[in-house]
């Protein structure tokens, strides 16, 4: 058997007139759905496009900039936010996707998750022993592996004496790394190679076996006839300005995926016309693993910023605990060290002036907490499109959602007090300072609420997502978007809700699933 | 339709708040007046007025400019060798993020500037925001970001949070923090908007 053809890798410089581009699958996206999925059908031997609207960046171009790697690899530079105004959408806008900055963080999908996706959602093929082929795929891959001790720096091994001593359960969290300098630039992209991206796994191997990616493409209109989508209609990004040019592509292929991420998905398919109405569940269920941090003032250097991120996870909280009554108890959340750089360390602080300068003349002793929010099934927000065609997420912070809030900032300051924290600061605008254990109890009195407490969100979900019809569903479980014959979706958007822990690794499974569903349609 | 966070007041059932909410819209109603014009100017060209360093703006205007630059000099530290706001370009790295991202973060953001240089009467100043001492600018945002008023929130936390932001990771901010710069020391490789952004507004790249 002779080698395949390598593909390459296309940018704006290369797409100067309109074309037509032929291939077998078209991908929309990327990231951990797309790009896995691209590789799975490339290395079947099947034609594959990637189209990915962000630029191509390559470890060359890296250069450990907080600033300067968040615009290159950053949807929106990281400036969207919720509807609100109170929580900072993150999502990846490269090829690679958010894999470029994400912490490699890669639990497999809890089996209690993946019932209740079942059970309650009607999802059928995805259980754990259909997903675990992948996963040990995936893990030689990715070399994930567990965090070994020399990888925990003073923050992680502060949480997990403080989980010790606490009696919460905890683990070293399985990282997707190979080599790992401790450079801590995750979040800024790794130039050592050493976390195991998109960018320097699967997108190289489906090159490696013809797949085209065209970066720098934005994917605007699908064309389709009783349920058949016949083409697509993209326009070149003019990178350095950052606008769509006037450059058309038009990608004709035999079956599409959606991957454009759990942000991205939805809105691109509210975009078509008439599909919003044919499909009443687009933008609904959405998720977003909302995240609460609280920052702790130590008499030790702590270093926040070198070595991996989440050497260490506390999985004690991961599901929300409820009393015989059905009263909220505590819990529902994913417990980590955080790592941040100066500049989003220093934004997170809600002083200012003088104040704000005392704190952060203390860099090195500031250590901190930061927990991933579960979203309670029943308080999901929604994706709706701004006036400029771009997400727009409503999000409600429920009640239960709410006393989750209250219970991690409370947990986190308990830990955090526990292992030497001489004060805490929670990340909020009302500028809480606790400087004792005692103090704790004036998280009662906090007010959580949108732009109260200052919040992330790093893993959408939803908004496309898996079920029975279209009353209740975009998808099938053969990830088909209902009513086509040939449009698939294989990203964190077809999740019917969170995953309660990170979702990287149940993505990739997940387009394992949907790449085998894509080839029996291709026959 | 106003979004509203479960369990607290709507903005327009805040009748029983410090600030009479007739006093709220009213002011919010000058906004477009007091910022309009800017929001018809494309982002990709500049603006005719420069910025306060001086320099062609691409996405802000002269005002917004001077607003954002009167919140940065509030924020940021002034004692134990911080530079000021002006040595970190935080009003000119906030122009160069804003020419590249999406029109309705873009408009929305401006907006917010427009909100703010606007808002201080209500809250019982004389004089528009860009134009109040150091102490009453913090006072105000402190305000602001622990409002009762989801959209006052939203202003004067998320307009805050970016300043930091940019301020914190300006090397010029380093030294004073005891950051010990990314690692390896690397220098900056430019790409090919932090390029389009120099030429175009007059910097070298």
């Amino acid at each position: 058997m002779s080698a395949p053809t390598p593909g390459r890798i296309y940018q704006w410089t290369d797409l100067t007139q309109m074309q037509t581009i032929r291939a077998e699958v078209c991908v929309i996206g990327s990231g951990c759905g797309g790009a896995t999925l691209a590789r799975q059908l490339a290395m079947a031997g099947h034609d594959v496009v990637v189209l990915e609207r962000g630029g191509y960046y390559p470890e060359s171009t890296f250069d450990q900039s907080e600033l300067g790697m968040n615009a290159k690899l950053s949807a929106d530079r990281s400036m969207r936010a919720s509807a609100d105004g109170g929580t900072l959408l993150l999502s990846g806008n490269n090829v690679g996707g958010a894999s470029v900055h994400y912490w490699a963080d890669s639990y497999r999908t809890p089996d209690d998750r993946l019932q209740l996706w079942a059970d309650r959602y009607g999802v059928t093929g995805h259980d754990a022993a259909a997903l675990a082929p992948a996963w040990d795929e995936i893990t030689a891959t990715l070399n994930v592996h567990p965090a070994t001790e020399e990888y925990h720096n003073r923050m992680n091994q502060l949480l997990r004496a403080g989980a010790e001593q606490l009696g919460w359960e905890g683990h070293p969290v399985p990282q997707a790394r190979k080599g790992c300098v401790k450079s801590g630039h995750c979040m800024q992209g790794c130039m050592y190679r050493a976390k195991q991206s998109q960018l320097v796994t699967h997108i190289p191997q489906a090159v490696a076996h013809g797949a085209r990616v065209y970066a720098d493409v934005e994917a605007r209109e699908l064309v389709w006839e009783g349920g058949k989508v016949k083409a697509l209609h993209a326009r070149v990004v003019h990178r350095p300005s950052n606008r769509v040019s006037d450059i058309a592509l038009t990608i004709e292929a035999k079956a599409f995926v959606l991957a454009a991420g759990g942000y991205y998905s939805a809105p691109f398919l509210m975009r078509q016309d008439g599909l919003q109405s044919q499909l009443p569940m687009l933008g609904k269920q959405f998720g977003m693993n909302p995240t609460a941090m609280v920052h702790g003032l130590y008499d030790e250097d702590i270093v926040l910023w070198r070595n991996i991120p989440a050497a260490f996870g506390v999985e004690h909280f991961r599901l929300a605990k409820f009393d015989e009554a059905g009263a909220y108890v505590e819990g529902g959340y994913l417990l980590m060290a955080n790592q941040i750089q100066p500049g989003l360390l220093g934004s997170m602080m809600p002083v200012m002036g003088d104040e704000l300068g005392q704190w952060m003349s203390q860099l090195p002793r500031i250590g901190g907490t930061i927990a991933w929010i579960d979203d309670p099934a029943d308080e999901l927000g929604e994706l709706r499109l701004a006036k400029d065609g771009t997400p727009k997420v409503h999000y409600p912070y429920g009640p239960l959602t709410q006393a989750i809030l209250r219970d991690t900032i409370k947990k986190q300051a308990q830990l955090q007090f526990a292992v030497g924290a001489r004060k805490l600061m929670v990340a909020g605008a009302d500028a809480l300072q606790l400087n004792s254990p005692a103090d704790i109890d004036k998280i009662d009195q906090l007010e959580i609420r949108a732009g109260g407490l200052f919040m992330a969100a790093p893993h959408p979900a939803g908004g496309c997502v898996m079920g029975r019809s279209a009353k209740d569903s975009v998808t099938d479980s053969s990830h088909r978007v209902h009513g086509f014959d040939n449009l698939f979706v294989a990203d964190s958007s077809v999740f019917p809700t969170p995953v309660s822990v990170d979702p990287s690794f149940t993505i990739m499974a997940f387009s394992y699933v949907a790449a085998e569903h894509v080839r029996q349609h291709l026959g | 339709m106003e979004q509203q966070t479960a369990g607290v007041p709507a903005f327009s059932e805040l009748d029983g708040w410090g600030l009479a909410r007739r006093r709220v819209v009213r002011a919010l109603a000058l906004v477009p007046t007091a910022v309009g014009g800017s929001f018809a100017l494309g982002a990709c060209s500049a603006h005719d007025a420069p910025g306060p360093d001086g320099r062609p703006l691409l996405a802000l205007s002269a005002a917004q400019a001077r607003t954002l630059e009167a919140v940065a000099e509030a924020v940021a530290p002034t004692a134990g060798g911080f530079p000021s706001a002006r040595e970190a370009e935080v009003m000119r790295r906030f122009d160069e993020e804003l020419s590249f991202v999406s029109p309705s973060i873009r408009d929305d953001l401006k907006a917010a500037l427009g909100v703010l240089e606007y808002l201080p009467p209500l809250y019982g100043h004389f004089g528009r925001f860009s134009h109040l001492d150091r102490s009453a600018r913090q006072a105000l945002l402190q305000q602001m970001c622990s409002s009762r008023v989801e959209l006052l929130r939203a202003i004067g936390g998320n307009v805050k949070i970016l300043v930091q932001f940019f301020y914190f990771a300006h090397p010029k901010t380093w030294a004073a923090t005891g950051y010990d710069g990314p690692f390896g020391r690397l220098p900056e490789r430019m790409d090919d908007q932090r390029r389009w952004y120099a030429e175009h507004t007059g910097a070298s790249a």
